[in-house]
């Protein structure tokens, strides 16, 4: 297999393009007529059809089968929010009603049962008619899916794919039977999801773990091979931007991968883990994006493999602490299996495997803020008290998650074959079939808020510069007339991120009453289970834009703190004093949430684990860590032809660096480096 | 006792085996002409300007009490003759472009702030690194704090031109010395460092026979020291004196030019090595001794 001439390609392909022969087919389904009305019925039926009509497109020396048709879109095509585009009329209309995918799917059951079985299972579990309508659905979208594997098989048997061809006869319909059908099945599966149905973010879970029943070690040039085909595959569907950036005409638009390894109750699969990374190494592309799970007891030649991957994959890894997750999952409700098992499903949101969870974004800064200016706050004390009382009220008020409606027409997505609960409900996972329902809060700017109290302490507290209210007069008013104080505050106040005990407890504490302000809902009051998590992605840019200025010298308009980083310039102490600040977060108390590091060059993979294991011992739960050097950022951004392959990753998500948006450029830019 | 730091480095990685953090001491009785720490050659304060972070909002000029800063076509001027060093102007730089280098310290405050990285230092078989400046000219606040971490347990390193003469007697609490040694021909060290050779020589002999262990690191400065003889010379040292673990060549960089101009002080501009002189350096080296050489 030739990887770098499939870079190219992939490098080369052009991005005004879509999936044509998908757009084509639901162009001629709607114009069929007799378009069903309820949506599971209508979804089967466009489905069904979209199966005869893909192209089974095989290109080069492709190994694994499966890649979408693409080409220029003579069709009316519309925007789906947090989707890209897709066909007016489209009959795949986004799980969560908002954006689709995000979910990680039971591909242990796919490849133990096939689509076939676990239709079977849905037929034997259903009880009352609708059920039994539902598994009817879930027949008909196996067998279909079948059928488009078989027209694979017969053009894979047409240019001498011969085990291609006899896998494809058997799977995703049936179970796989070593580790090519394994791969093969979730492949197809993975992309019928991502590009025809369409959604974004299917996370593949613990595939380590999954592959392992079909690790041969007298095979591993074998599997390496495998896995490195199924690792380009994952960057040929959806653009090589993001929704950031340009916007492809396609349905996921860029579509993340997310692969989770290692850690806790993966300890027999560690030659899949390794082999995983040695075939991303391979690839060396934004695709996937592996999430490594670590613990103090985790092999050395497992952490070494990772500090290797995590400083020479352009830092597109990110580290997750089982010592630390596995309790807090598990005293937040999940049973302890699903928190042994924990993995990703989107982003930086653990999930369990076979499972979507809703999440949201709250402006935490601006509800700070709004505190901080009530007429009833008149000293830090006041204020903290306003704070817990209306994030309270914020969090239990939050629209992150719509109610099921058991009344609501069945619904039926594919998806929902692989989703736990959904198969032994007999339920779609839109009509509240999946076993536990899990809302993630992610809780923003929590530097911003600490930095504030801080400076609020110090100005009117210890250097008695001015009175509670005429410091917050001057922050209503963008601390316009007095230049110099602002600066004071703004540049010269201690700032969170340097191992500073007072700045960092204020930023504790705020953390603290946003992640107990979601827990405290877990009281039996509600009827799914709220995650806190302490992350913006990248919103820290538009959430800051819609509030006024904050008391730690921030302007209004401009950006929030991002996730669990210190705001950017403001960490001077290097490293070490960072992760110490950071580890003062109440990390026992939060499901995810990240931390963003970047380092200006390579360091010895044994210090890297130095650094990931101490920062772990001293109670932090996230860790992305990029090896960035700004020379080279600088030189990305004034000879873009030369950095097509320069790819960056930050918490959620992973990118090729010039075809971020300049502001997001300039972000990495100004996010602080440290010199080594 | 107290002793003047410009500032402690933490995840200091090039300092000694092991994530570190490194105090830099202010004062050395050297004067090389490449320094790559400038504003750490005098023992007094001093005021720190660094034009390319200066955005001429003139915070400075207007809290300056003594007309120390001033802009003409909008260029930053520092007249120094009147500064008190009373670092407000430090203070009200938006952009971090005033930096008044030297405060004094204890040495049990710079242990405490030392101790905060414990953690790193252990889990990576780190440590503590004392640099400058020149840590021996404060023989005695250098030896008050390399005992302090000693009983703390910490790895400690001390990094030195070996100046003074007096080295050897810290051995007890040195675990590495990481010992600068800049040019084996005495006249050209006189010239290029200000100081005699021989001292130095004397000084390493007697680490080395009181049983000290070194990582002897070279600066290798085109046009000053870039010659097979000196070369030969370190590989000879290093067979001479057993306390020499590891010879480490260190390629010039250019961090000193600015920092020498932000104090108002001239540093001469040097060119870089290529990668076929550094190979043909090492080789030089690894010719005459079995002493591990390399670049870092």
């Amino acid at each position: 297999m030739d990887v770098q001439k499939a870079r190219e390609r992939l490098f080369a392909k052009d991005e005004t393009f879509g999936y044509i022969d998908r757009e084509r087919a639901i162009d001629e389904f709607l114009a069929k007529g007799n378009v069903p009305e309820n949506q599971g019925e209508r979804y089967v039926a466009a489905l069904e059809y979209m199966m005869t009509q893909l192209s089974p497109l095989i290109i080069g020396d492709d190994l694994i089968l499966g890649r979408m048709a693409e080409g220029p879109l003579p069709y009316e095509l519309e925007y789906v929010p947090g989707n890209g585009f897709s066909h007016v009329g489209n009959p795949f209309p986004p799980t969560g009603g908002r954006d689709g995918g995000h979910m990680n799917l039971n591909y242990a059951s796919l490849l133990e049962n096939g689509l076939g079985g676990i239709a079977a299972k849905m037929e034997a579990n259903a009880k009352t008619d609708t059920q039994k309508k539902y598994a009817s659905l879930a027949r008909r979208a196996a067998e279909a899916v079948r059928g488009y594997a078989a027209r694979y098989a017969d053009e894979a048997e047409k240019t001498g794919r011969d085990r291609a061809a006899k896998a494809l006869r058997q799977v995703p319909y049936g179970p796989a039977y070593d580790m090519f059908s394994a791969v093969q099945s979730i492949w197809l599966v993975q992309m019928i999801l991502s590009c025809a149905t369409g959604g974004r973010d299917f996370a593949f879970s613990r595939l380590d773990v999954v592959l392992m029943p079909f690790y041969k070690k007298e095979e591993e040039d074998d599997i390496l091979e495998i896995l490195t085909a199924l690792c380009l595959k994952c960057n040929e569907i959806g653009g090589l931007s993001s929704d950031l950036s340009d916007r492809m005409p396609i349905p996921c638009t860029s579509t993340n991968n997310y692969l989770m390894l290692g850690g806790k109750g993966a300890e027999h699969a560690l030659p899949m883990s390794l082999l995983f990374l040695k075939a991303a190494h391979a690839v060396h592309l934004p695709q996937p994006i592996p999430a490594m799970r670590m613990s103090k007891d985790s092999p050395m030649e497992w952490k070494l493999a990772c500090a290797k991957a995590s400083q020479e994959l352009d830092g597109q890894v990110a580290y997750y602490n089982d010592d630390v997750l596995i309790p807090n999952l598990i005293e937040l409700g999940y049973p302890e299996e699903y928190a042994l098992n924990y993995t990703m499903s989107g982003c930086n949101r653990v999930d369990y495997p076979g499972h979507r969870s809703a999440d949201g974004y709250h402006n935490t800064v601006g509800l700070f803020l709004r505190t901080y200016h009530q007429e009833d706050v008149h000293d830090l004390d006041s204020l903290i008290e306003a704070f817990k009382v209306n994030m309270k009220w914020e969090a239990e008020t939050f629209e992150g998650c719509q109610l099921f409606d058991p009344e609501e027409d069945m619904h039926f997505f594919l998806e929902s074959m692989l989703l736990r609960g959904c198969v032994e409900n007999v339920c779609d996972l839109e009509n509240g079939g999946q076993d536990m329902q899990t809302v993630v809060h992610n809780l923003t700017g929590m530097a911003t808020i600490g930095n504030s109290l801080a400076a609020i302490e110090k100005a009117v507290y210890i250097d008695k510069l001015l009175t509670f209210d005429e410091l917050r007069d001057l922050v209503k008013n963008n601390f316009e007339g007095n230049p110099e104080l602002h600066q004071l505050i703004r540049n010269r106040y201690p700032k969170y991120g340097n191992d500073i005990e007072r700045v960092d407890r204020w930023t504790s504490i705020a953390a603290n009453i946003m992640v107990d302000a979601v827990r405290q809902m877990n009281d039996g009051r509600y009827d799914r289970l709220h995650i806190p998590s302490l992350y913006s992605l990248f919103f820290h840019h538009e959430l800051g834009e819609m509030i006024g200025a904050t008391p730690d010298g921030r302007l209004a308009g401009e950006a929030i703190s991002e996730s669990q980083s210190p705001t950017y310039g403001t960490d001077k102490e290097g490293i070490t004093a960072l992760l110490q600040s950071v580890s003062q977060l109440p990390h026992n108390k939060i499901g995810c949430g990240g931390l963003n590091v970047r380092i200006e060059k390579k360091l010895p993979d044994e210090m890297v684990v130095a650094l990931v294991d101490t920062y772990f011992a001293l109670g932090g739960m996230n860790m992305c860590l990029t090896v960035l050097n700004r020379d080279t950022l600088l030189a990305a951004m004034e000879h873009p032809e030369e950095y097509q392959t320069l790819c960056v990753r930050i918490v959620g998500y992973s990118e090729v660096f010039v075809r971020l948006p300049d502001y997001m450029k300039q972000e990495l830019l100004d996010r602080t480096a440290v010199a080594v | 006792m107290t002793g003047k730091i410009v500032r402690i480095q933490r995840f200091s990685t090039t300092n000694g085996p092991g994530l570190r953090s490194t105090v830099f001491v202010k004062g050395c009785p050297l004067t090389c002409h490449w320094c790559h720490n400038p504003e750490m050659q005098e023992s007094k304060k001093q005021l720190m300007v660094y034009p390319e972070q200066c955005k001429a909002c003139g915070f400075c000029v207007k809290t300056c009490e003594n007309g120390g800063h001033s802009f003409v076509d909008g260029k930053h001027i520092v007249d120094r003759t009147n500064c008190v060093l009373c670092g407000k102007c430090e203070q009200m730089c938006p952009h971090s472009a005033i930096e008044l280098a030297g405060q004094d310290v204890e040495a049990s405050e710079v242990l405490e702030r030392l101790l905060r990285d414990r953690p790193f230092y252990d889990s990576s078989k780190g440590g503590i690194t004392i640099s400058g400046g020149e840590p021996l000219a404060q023989f005695n606040f250098t030896k008050e704090l390399l005992q302090l971490c000693k009983a703390e347990g910490l790895h400690t390193c001390l990094d030195t031109s070996g100046w003074g003469g007096r080295a050897a007697e810290l051995v007890e609490w040195v675990d590495l010395y990481l010992w600068d040694f800049k040019e084996s021909d005495p006249e050209r060290h006189k010239y290029y460092t200000g100081v005699e050779l021989e001292p130095i020589l004397d000084s390493l002999q007697k680490m080395n026979d009181a049983g000290g262990k070194c990582l002897l690191r070279c600066p290798i400065i085109p046009g000053v020291n870039d010659r097979d003889e000196h070369l030969s010379a370190i590989a000879e040292l290093a067979n001479r004196m057993p306390c020499i673990q590891v010879i480490d060549l260190v390629p010039y960089h250019r961090l000193g030019v600015a920092k020498a101009d932000a104090i108002g002080m001239h540093q001469d501009e040097f060119s870089s090595l290529t990668q076929e002189e550094k190979d043909h350096f090492l080789s030089v080296v690894t010719a005459k001794t079995n002493t591990q050489a390399r670049w870092i």
